[in-house]
């Protein structure tokens, strides 16, 4: 009787589990977050698939800076670019050269966080690497410190674009900025910017949800990170690297 | 506004009200020395009062400029010296800048009048303590996640509509300079 008890109780509990997982299906990413914040249980990351980016093609660059007020300054040493592209090409030459976007990687040690002297750099309990900018300095250690050149100083005052997005603050003057994963949409259960306007090479999710698209895919397909050999496990993924 | 009152506080939302104003601090330990019962907000001057209340108002009203800071010198009779002398010259000065009569009738500052109903505190509690509110869930919004909390900065703007007709005014006179609307959008 006991065992009938607790095989019912599985059940249901399958049930819902099922009934949970399929109810969003119609976004990328699972249901908006509980009011109580950003979950421990996730770990957002995201696969690009090289070979679907095309070298001409800058919609995630354009999404990007209008949904993050991310300004420019007409001066390419000053300018800020949370997400960017970079053309690689073999020593040899034998391969042809490759398209690929580079943004923060949302790393899993990142050293970022570790240099910061102010905790003003921090990861949220769901894996993204944030700024707080209440609290930064503008000292740049953790620019020195991010092998991939993902953050940028705001080296002048900046201001709201016209057509700029008002949800989120633009960033003061003397203050480090980086891709956020856009964690204002994902706490509203939506993608990043980035990923909403590229045609179909990024794919984004919860890499701790076995159901999820994004955890499928890296398992089927080989992928590769970015300066591996580095040890800060990044979660920003690229297939046909 | 003699009787000053120590006070070391951690939580902001713990705390004693009757004990006037606290300077803001979320998240660190905040030592400050606060007057009791000098609140300007909460003491505004009515119209046709005598004589003595408005005095008294205008002494805790301005302590710094009437050099009245001391306790010490409150206590001997140094201070009391000073407000009298400085006060005509003050409310002349405050007659002159501020309209008269209109203006202390409504208060030291005119706001702007809130949509809603009622606000998540009480209005006095608001004066004092809506910067205490914000920084909390500032911490809570980007270190935790937790969005749309009833106390967030964006829900100020559902009621009171007008930067410059609400915040800015009052922030004026009290002469502080937040600097949340260099970066937050809100609502001119």
């Amino acid at each position: 009787m006991t065992v009938m008890d607790r095989r019912k109780v599985l059940g249901l509990g399958g049930a819902l589990a099922a009934g949970v997982a399929l109810a969003p299906g119609l976004h990328l990413i699972a249901a908006p977050q509980a009011p109580d914040g950003a979950s421990a249980g996730r770990r957002w990351g995201m696969l690009i698939d090289v070979t679907k980016c095309s070298s001409g093609c800058t919609a995630c660059i354009d999404a990007c800076r209008k949904e993050n007020n991310v300004p420019l300054f007409n001066n390419p040493q000053r300018d800020i670019h949370w997400i960017r592209k970079v053309e690689l090409q073999d020593k040899a030459g034998r391969k042809p050269a490759v398209s690929l976007p580079v943004l923060c990687n949302h790393c899993e040690n990142p050293p970022c966080v570790h240099v910061c002297p102010t905790e003003a750099s921090f990861i949220r309990k769901d894996g993204v690497v944030l700024v707080d900018m209440h609290r930064c300095i503008g000292c740049r250690y953790c620019m020195i410190a991010c092998p991939y050149k993902a953050r940028s100083l705001v080296y002048h005052p900046t201001s709201l674009p016209k057509n700029g997005n008002p949800d989120v603050p633009i960033r003061g003057k003397g203050v480090v900025e980086k891709c956020t994963f856009c964690v204002h949409r994902l706490d509203a259960g939506r993608p990043p910017a980035c990923v909403e306007a590229c045609p179909g090479a990024m794919l984004f999710g919860d890499l701790n949800d076995p159901g999820s698209p994004i955890a499928k895919r890296l398992k089927e397909v080989p992928t590769q990170v970015i300066r591996a050999d580095l040890g800060l496990k990044p979660q920003v993924h690229y297939q046909g690297l | 506004m003699q009787n000053l009152i120590e006070m070391t506080t951690n939580d902001p939302f713990q705390r004693d009200e009757s004990a006037g104003r606290i300077a803001p601090g979320v998240g660190f330990r905040t030592r400050r020395r606060v007057t009791g019962g000098s609140d300007v907000f909460a003491n505004p001057p009515k119209a046709g009062s005598s004589g003595l209340t408005r005095r008294g108002w205008l002494e805790q009203a301005t302590p710094s400029k009437l050099g009245a800071t001391d306790p010490e010198r409150i206590k001997g009779g140094e201070a009391v010296k000073l407000t009298r002398f400085g006060w005509g010259f003050l409310l002349a000065a405050l007659l002159a800048t501020s309209g008269g009569a209109t203006a202390l009738a409504g208060g030291p500052v005119e706001l702007q009048k809130a949509k809603g109903e009622a606000c998540l505190k009480p209005t006095d509690w608001m004066r004092r303590n809506h910067m205490d509110f914000l920084k909390h869930s500032r911490e809570d919004t980007v270190r935790e996640g937790v969005r749309n909390a009833k106390e967030s900065f964006l829900n100020c703007k559902s009621c009171h509509v007008s930067r410059e007709q609400f915040c800015d005014r009052c922030h004026n006179y009290a002469s502080v300079k937040p600097d949340c609307f260099e970066c937050h959008n809100y609502p001119k």
